[in-house]
C-alpha cells in the first residue's frame, strides 16, 4: 500500500473509534454500557444491526463466492424478511415489555433458570467460535497486504475491537457500526464502479453482463429443488428463514441492538429497515464479484489467488504443465468471450451458440487447471482472496486504502458487537444467577468491562484456526446452523406453546441439538435445513413431554 | 395500562398500521424474487440454437 493508502486507513481507524467512544460519554450505568439507557432511535439500531451483520467476511468471501459460484447466494437472504415481520410481532414486544438485559433473560421468566443457562451457554459456545471467524478475515486482508503473519494482524484488529468496545460499552458499538456502515456502502458504490471502469475500453457494462451470465454466473435464482443444494429458492425462503430467525430472534449480538431502541415502534423499524435493505446490498456485493469476474476474463488471473499458495505452487515439478493448460485456456476464453459478443452485436444465433460453447468449454478447463494447482499442494479454496487480489493489483492509490479501511469497517463493526453481546451474557446470564447475586451496580459494569476483555481475547485466541475451514462465509454460517436450530426451537415453545414447561424446554433443547449433529456428522443434508430440523426436534420433544405430564399429572 | 404498554401501540412513524406496512414488506420481498427470476433467465443464455 502507498503512503496516501496508509493516511486514509489510519485516518478511519482514528475517527470511527474517537467517534464512537465521543457520544458514549457521560457516567455509565450496567444499563447505559449494555443497553444504551434505551435510547436509541430506529436507524442507529438499523445500520448497526446491518453492520454486525455484515463482517469482512461480507466482503472478502462473498465477492469470491460469486467469482467461482455465480449470484445464487443471494437466495440465502429471502427468507429474512419474512423472519423479520414474524420478530416485528413476537420478540420485539415480548423483550421489551419483559424489561429484559438479554434474550435469555426471557426464558427464566417462561421456563427456569436451568434453561436460562442452557441457552446461554450454547450461545456462548456458537458466537465465541463465530467472534474468531470474523476476526479472522480482516488478519486475511492485512496478512496479503502487509505481508504480516496472521497471528500479528489478528492481535492488532483485536485489540483496537477491545480498546472501544471495553471504554464505550454498546453506545459506542452502536454509533461506530453507523459510521462504519455508511463508509461500507460508499465503499461498495466505489468498488463497483472501479470495476466496470476497469474493463477494456470497448466493453461496456452491458457486454460485462452478458459474458458474466454466459459463464453462468447470474444465476441468482434456481427454482428446482434438491436437499442437498445449498442455495436454491426454496432452502433460501425457508432454511433461510429459519436461520434469520434464529439469528434475529435469539442470538444476543442482534436482540442486543434492537433491546437499545427507546420504544417497541423503534425496535420494529429497526428490523424492517433491514429486511427491506439487506437483499439487494447482498445482490450489490455478489455483482461486484461477477464483474471481477468478467475483468478477469480479459485480464490473465493468477492460477491461485492465495499468493503463499501460488509461491510454492511455482516450486512444483508439474507446475509448468499446469500454467501452460490455464494459459491455454484463459487465452481461448478471452477470444471466444469477444467473438460470442460479436455474434450477439451482429445477431448471429450459429456464431453465438459456437462461441457459447467454446467459451464454456475454456471456462470449465480453467477451472480444471485451477483445481488441479490446488490439489498438487493440497491447498484449501482461494475464495476469500479473490476479491483483494483484484483490489490490490487494480485499484487506485487512495481508493486501495479506503477498500482496506471498508473490510476493517465491517470486521470491527461485527466483532465489536460479537463481543459486547458476549460480555453481556456472560454477567447477565452466567455471573450475576451463578456466581455474584446482589452486587451493586458498579460491580456488574466493571464485571461487563473484564468480560469484554476476556471475549476479546479468547476471538484472537480462536482466530487461529480461521485458515483450515474454507471458504469464510460458509464456515460462519454452518457454524451458527449447528447451534440455532435448538435456540429457535426453545423461543418458539416460549412464545406460542403455553402449555410447554421447563423441563419439555430443558430436554427439547438437548433432543434438538442431537438431531442437527446426527444430521450434520451423517449425513449429507445442506446446512440450511439443519435450523428447520433442530426446530422442529425442540418443539415435538417439548410439546411430548409436556403432554406426557399433563397426562399423568391430571390422571393422579 | 403502563406507559410502555402505550408506547408499543404507537403507530409507523409514516402513518398507517403495522399490518400495512408488514404486507408492504412482503410485496417487496415478491417484487425483488421476480426480479432477479427474470434477471437470471434473461441473462443466461442456453448453448443449443
Amino acid at each position: 500500500m502507498s503512503a496516501w493508502d496508509w493516511a486514509v486507513l489510519a485516518s478511519w481507524l482514528s475517527f470511527t473509534i474517537l467517534y464512537g467512544l465521543y457520544r458514549s460519554r457521560g457516567k455509565q450505568t450496567t444499563q447505559s454500557y449494555l443497553l444504551a439507557g434505551k435510547t436509541m432511535p430506529w436507524y442507529a439500531m438499523g445500520l448497526s444491526i446491518m453492520a454486525t451483520q455484515a463482517s469482512a467476511i461480507t466482503f472478502i468471501s462473498t465477492t469470491g463466492q460469486a467469482y467461482v459460484d455465480g449470484m445464487r447466494f443471494v437466495q440465502f437472504y429471502f427468507g429474512l424478511p419474512l423472519a423479520m415481520i414474524i420478530l416485528s410481532m413476537t420478540a420485539v414486544p415480548l423483550f421489551h415489555r419483559a424489561n429484559v438485559y438479554t434474550a435469555y433473560e426471557f426464558l427464566e421468566q417462561r421456563f427456569d433458570r436451568r434453561t436460562r443457562i442452557l441457552v446461554s451457554i450454547v450461545f456462548l459456545i456458537q458466537r465465541g467460535l463465530g467472534a474468531g471467524l470474523a476476526l479472522y478475515a480482516p488478519a486475511v486482508v492485512l496478512s496479503v497486504v502487509l505481508g504480516w503473519p496472521e497471528q500479528v494482524t489478528t492481535l492488532f484488529m483485536g485489540l483496537l475491537v477491545i480498546a472501544y468496545t471495553t471504554l464505550g460499552g454498546v453506545k459506542a458499538v452502536t454509533w461506530s457500526d453507523v459510521q462504519q456502515m455508511l463508509l461500507i456502502f460508499a465503499g461498495l458504490i466505489l468498488a463497483l464502479v472501479l470495476a466496470v471502469v476497469r474493463l477494456p475500453e470497448e466493453i461496456g457494462l452491458l457486454d460485462a453482463v452478458a459474458l458474466a451470465g454466459a459463464a453462468g454466473r447470474l444465476n441468482a435464482v434456481v427454482t428446482k429443488f434438491d436437499w442437498n443444494d445449498r442455495y436454491n429458492l426454496w432452502s433460501g425462503l425457508f432454511g433461510g428463514m429459519f436461520l434469520a430467525l434464529a439469528y434475529f430472534g435469539t442470538d444476543q449480538s442482534q436482540v442486543q441492538r434492537y433491546l437499545t431502541g427507546r420504544s417497541i415502534a423503534q425496535s420494529r423499524l429497526s428490523l424492517l429497515f433491514n429486511a427491506m435493505a439487506k437483499i439487494p446490498m447482498q445482490f450489490f456485493i455478489l455483482f461486484i464479484g461477477t464483474m471481477v469476474f468478467v475483468f478477469f476474463v480479459f485480464e490473465r488471473p493468477p492460477l491461485l489467488f492465495q499468493p503463499a499458495d501460488l509461491k510454492n505452487l511455482e516450486r512444483e515439478p508439474a507446475y509448468s504443465s499446469v500454467v501452460r493448460r490455464f494459459d491455454e485456456a484463459h487465452q481461448v476464453r478471452r477470444e471466444s468471450a469477444r467473438a460470442y459478443l460479436e455474434a450477439r452485436k451482429r445477431h448471429d444465433p450459429a456464431g453465438q451458440t459456437k462461441a457459447l460453447r467454446t467459451y464454456r468449454q475454456a471456462q470449465a478447463s480453467l477451472d480444471q487447471a485451477r483445481a488441479e494447482a490446488a490439489r498438487l499442494l493440497g491447498a484449501g479454496p482461494d475464495t476469500n482472496y479473490i476479491f483483494l487480489n483484484f483490489v490490490i493489483r487494480y485499484m487506485p492509490v487512495g481508493v486501495v486504502g479506503l477498500i482496506v479501511a471498508v473490510i476493517f469497517a465491517a470486521a470491527m463493526s461485527t466483532i465489536s458487537g460479537e463481543v459486547n453481546s458476549l460480555a453481556t451474557v456472560t454477567v447477565m446470564d452466567v455471573y450475576r444467577p451463578l456466581v455474584k447475586s446482589g452486587a451493586t451496580d458498579s460491580h456488574y459494569l466493571w464485571a461487563s468491562r473484564g468480560a469484554t476483555i476476556f471475549w476479546g481475547l479468547y476471538a484472537v485466541a480462536f482466530a487461529g484456526f480461521g485458515g483450515r475451514l474454507g471458504s469464510l462465509i460458509e464456515a460462519v454460517n454452518i457454524v451458527g446452523s449447528l447451534f440455532y436450530g435448538g435456540m429457535l426451537g426453545v423461543f418458539v415453545l416460549a412464545f406460542f406453546f403455553r402449555f410447554v414447561g421447563a423441563q419439555g424446554a430443558f430436554w427439547g433443547v438437548l433432543a434438538g441439538e442431537a438431531a442437527i449433529f446426527y444430521c450434520w456428522r451423517f449425513t449429507s443434508i445442506s446446512f440450511l435445513w439443519y435450523n428447520v430440523i433442530g426446530c422442529l426436534v425442540v418443539i415435538a420433544v417439548g410439546c411430548l413431554l409436556s403432554l406426557t405430564r399433563l397426562r399423568r399429572s391430571s390422571a393422579v | 395500562m403502563t406507559k410502555r404498554e402505550i408506547r408499543s401501540e404507537e403507530p409507523p412513524p409514516l402513518g398507517g398500521d403495522w399490518f400495512t406496512l408488514y404486507a408492504l414488506v412482503v410485496l417487496y420481498l415478491l417484487v425483488l424474487i421476480a426480479l432477479f427470476a427474470w434477471f437470471t433467465q434473461a441473462n443466461t443464455p442456453e448453448a443449443t440454437p
